[in-house]
């Protein structure tokens, strides 16, 4: 083969081949990779209601605020024949743990001798004596008086005619415990340590009678005096823990048991947004079948066969009854009558009813029952 | 499809409108319960308040409950009070800890008069509530009957059937060498105390029957000529030969009424059935066979009786109305069938079944199916009801040189106890609660 300048197109169609093999190879040799298939993320698809309901508990959650606290725990729990549901939003404000802190003071009074534990519950009353109030003040210096006079009373009607009405000494204290409750004021000016110097001077001198009490009212100076004396002998004097502790008045809030010891959790406790499996259900079901087939026993007798009671009965979160268990459909006849009644206190029997965990928050679902007890044969 | 509109639909339907854009009404999960193998209610008799007499009320109270199957007395050692005032609730947890379910309080004193006054209350431990409670004055010689009636309450308090324990039973009593029996007629309490004789034993008598409503006895004896049926007054002692038949009449009973007597006349070599009215003494016949048709017992409704007839060949068990006419065999199973006695509640009959070499006491529904024997043994005869349809009472005699005794079993043949009597005793016809 000849190349021939006339007849180049073999020449140049070959080397263009070749240039473009070549340019080829290397402008496509980079091949874009495929890409990775996606890994598959699982999404639940929430519907607005649901999100609602998820969402539901901590909107209307309110904050826990601490609550004063509770001095007093009513013996009586309360009895709510209602739904609970309406009524946990109350609950939420209650207090924080309030055992342990009326424990606390208990446990203080403990080692005090018997006797200033029994002058404890006075305290309160006591500072108001000690008020420079000008109309008592006169009075009290009366009672030994007229104590005093009483026998001379008869002899000496003018002074019976004052003292009289005043002999009913018991009258006079209540005015002045009453006022001490009613006005709050004159307990301010005096400050906590003053109150407490009192308390122990109290205390220290417990023999000192009324008289004497009375008597200091009119010198206050004298008081002081003896009560700075003894305050510098003991900075930590065991007889003032009790009264340093106590100052504070007792807040009797009416409360019961129940909201005392209920811990506010955020959001109301029904609205839960767990939604129960039909497994689930039926382990609930299963289970309370099971709980309360023990307490039901088959007929006392043959006629009561075609009878089957029907109890309804509420329970409250941790699986006691609420309420009583009602017949659905009572019968008159008297077989039957008795059989409803052993339905019932089969009901009775086998309650409370012990809740595992699992089923805890479902308790919307197992609040209500309707049990169909049926015989056996 | 009908729609029925109750009062609690209508309340529900109400509140479902006003609640329902509040919170969606939750409906109560419904569950089925099948109950447990049976047990007895456990009930604990506290000792009555009082001297003897009360000692012997709740003797024969715990005796009876003993007796009754259905009740279990709790054993008194393990009470946890003692002497439990009636006239206050007794401690519902203490007696919750024994698994008592009820307690029976009570106290009997003699009033100024002598006359005895037994009061008594039944505590529901469950409830905490007095399930019943009432007084009886009453001479103390009936201090028995009121401890029966006080039983009698408590049992239909708790289990709603009637009572038996203020009940008497008339038997035949047997005494003397076995080839040589000396067969009185005599009747007792259920529990087997007062006994007294009704005839001296001079004749043979056997099928004593209780009147559903009367102080009569009906039963057969064996004097000088044919044996025949005769009517007794228990109170009076009164007795008059039943119908003025030629043959042998026997297998006497009354109609639930206490108006009629239906009974057995032999003629020949056939044997047929006779109703007789107490009162203007018509007698009327009512099989016309030439078999021997014998045992009659009235429905409760009086409007049917069962009989056993050899018509078939072999002696089975036969309903046909009580006027007589077309009777249907109810007895299909092997062995003769006999002695069938309508139960007072109108469910069951009982029977006494004879297989080789048995005799068996069992029930059977009145269309013959779901038979059930209770006992079975060498021999087992003469089933009667109690009056409210719960137990049986029947003989048994084992063989041997010794009699027969009467034994009471419940229907479901759970338990079985022996009825004392003062020596052998057969044939027992339980009588009706008293007045």
């Amino acid at each position: 083969m000849r190349f021939s300048r006339s007849e180049p197109g073999l020449v140049v169609s070959a080397a263009a081949h070749i240039g473009l093999l070549a340019g080829a190879l290397f402008v496509f040799s980079e091949v874009r990779k495929f890409e990775d298939a996606p890994e598959s993320v699982p999404v639940d698809i929430v519907t607005d209601s649901q999100f609602n309901q998820i969402m539901k508990g901590e909107k209307t959650a309110r904050e826990v605020k601490p609550k004063p606290r509770v001095d007093k725990v009513s013996t009586e729990t309360e009895f709510k024949p209602g739904p609970p549901i309406a009524e946990a939003k109350r609950d939420v404000e209650a207090p924080p743990p309030p055992l342990k802190r009326l424990q606390d003071p208990s446990e203080d009074d403990a080692p005090l001798p018997p006797k200033k534990t029994a002058a404890l519950p006075p305290p309160a009353p006591p500072p108001p004596p000690s008020r420079p109030t000008p109309e008592p003040a006169p009075k009290p210096p009366v009672k030994p008086q007229a104590k005093a006079q009483l026998e001379p009373e008869k002899e000496a009607p003018a002074d019976a005619e004052v003292v009289k009405p005043k002999p009913p000494t018991r009258p006079k204290l209540d005015k002045e415990t009453t006022d001490a409750a009613e006005k709050p004021a004159p307990r301010k000016e005096l400050k906590i340590d003053e109150v407490a110097k009192l308390l122990q001077q109290k205390k220290q001198e417990e023999k000192p009678s009324r008289t004497e009490r009375t008597e200091e009212k009119s010198e206050p100076a004298a008081k002081p005096k003896s009560g700075d004396e003894n305050a510098p002998k003991s900075k930590f004097n065991a007889a003032s823990i009790a009264s340093l502790l106590s100052h504070e008045a007792p807040q009797r809030r009416a409360s019961t048991g129940r909201e005392a010891t209920h811990t506010a959790s955020l959001g109301s406790p029904t609205a839960n947004a767990s939604v129960m499996s039909p497994s689930l259900q039926a382990q609930i079901d299963a289970y309370t079948i099971e709980h309360y087939s023990k307490c039901w026993r088959e007929g006392l007798s043959m006629s009561a066969r075609t009878y089957v009671p029907q109890v309804e009965f509420h329970l409250t979160r941790d699986g006691a009854l609420e309420g009583a268990p009602r017949l659905l459909n009572p019968s008159s006849n008297p077989v039957d009558r008795s059989r409803g009644e052993q339905a019932i206190a089969a009901v009775r029997r086998c309650s409370p009813m012990p809740i595992p965990a699992a089923f805890a928050p479902y308790y919307d679902y197992w609040r209500v029952t309707e049990l169909h007890m049926k015989e056996n044969m | 499809m009908t729609l029925t509109f109750t009062r609690r639909s209508a309340v529900g339907l109400l509140a479902g409108a006003t609640l329902a854009p509040l919170a969606p009404a939750r409906a109560a999960r419904v569950l089925d319960l099948k109950a447990g193998g049976f047990q007895p209610v456990n009930i604990a008799v506290t000792s009555f308040i009082g001297d003897e007499a009360a000692r012997n009320a709740t003797s024969v109270i715990t005796n009876n409950f003993k007796r009754s199957v259905f009740l279990k007395p709790i054993d008194p050692a393990s009470f946890p009070q003692q002497g439990v005032n009636p006239d206050q609730p007794p401690d519902l947890d203490a007696w919750r800890t024994v698994n008592a379910q009820f307690v029976l309080t009570g106290r009997a004193q003699r009033g100024g008069d002598g006359r005895l006054k037994t009061e008594f209350r039944l505590w529901d431990i469950t409830t905490g509530d007095q399930a019943s409670g009432s007084q009886f004055v009453t001479d103390p010689n009936n201090a028995r009957r009121v401890a029966h009636l006080i039983s009698d309450a408590v049992f239909t308090r708790i289990t709603g059937e009637k009572g038996f324990f203020d009940t008497r039973i008339v038997f035949v009593d047997e005494s003397g060498p076995k080839d040589n029996r000396r067969k009185r007629l005599a009747i007792m309490d259920q529990d087997g105390v007062n006994v007294r004789y009704l005839t001296r034993g001079d004749e043979l008598v056997v099928t004593p029957r209780f009147s559903p409503s009367s102080q009569d006895v009906t039963y057969m004896a064996f004097g000088a000529g044919d044996p025949k049926v005769l009517l007794l007054n228990i109170e009076s002692g009164q007795r008059e030969v039943v119908g003025n038949f030629p043959g042998m009449t026997f297998a006497p009973r009354f109609s639930p009424d206490g108006q009629k007597i239906i009974m057995s006349l032999t003629q020949g070599s056939s044997t047929n059935l006779y109703s007789m009215d107490i009162r203007s003494r018509t007698t009327t016949r009512l099989t016309d066979t030439s078999a021997i048709d014998t045992s009659p017992s009235y429905a409760p409704d009086g409007s049917r009786i069962v009989f056993e007839s050899d018509r078939g060949g072999s002696q089975q068990l036969y309903v046909m109305s009580a006027g007589g006419g077309d009777a249907k065999r109810i007895s299909f199973g092997s062995g003769r069938y006999s002695t069938p006695v309508w139960s007072p509640k109108g469910d069951y009959i009982a029977f006494t079944k004879q297989t080789t070499g048995a005799f068996a006491i069992g029930v059977m529904k009145t269309d013959g199916s779901g038979e059930r024997i209770l006992t079975e043994g060498f021999h087992n005869e003469g089933p009667t009801w109690a009056p409210n349809g719960l137990f049986l009472m029947f003989f048994r005699d084992n063989g041997g040189q010794g009699g027969a005794k009467l034994f009471m079993m419940d229907v479901f043949g759970r338990a079985e106890f022996p009825v004392p009597t003062p020596s052998y005793g057969s044939d027992p016809a339980w009588g009706p609660l008293q007045d």
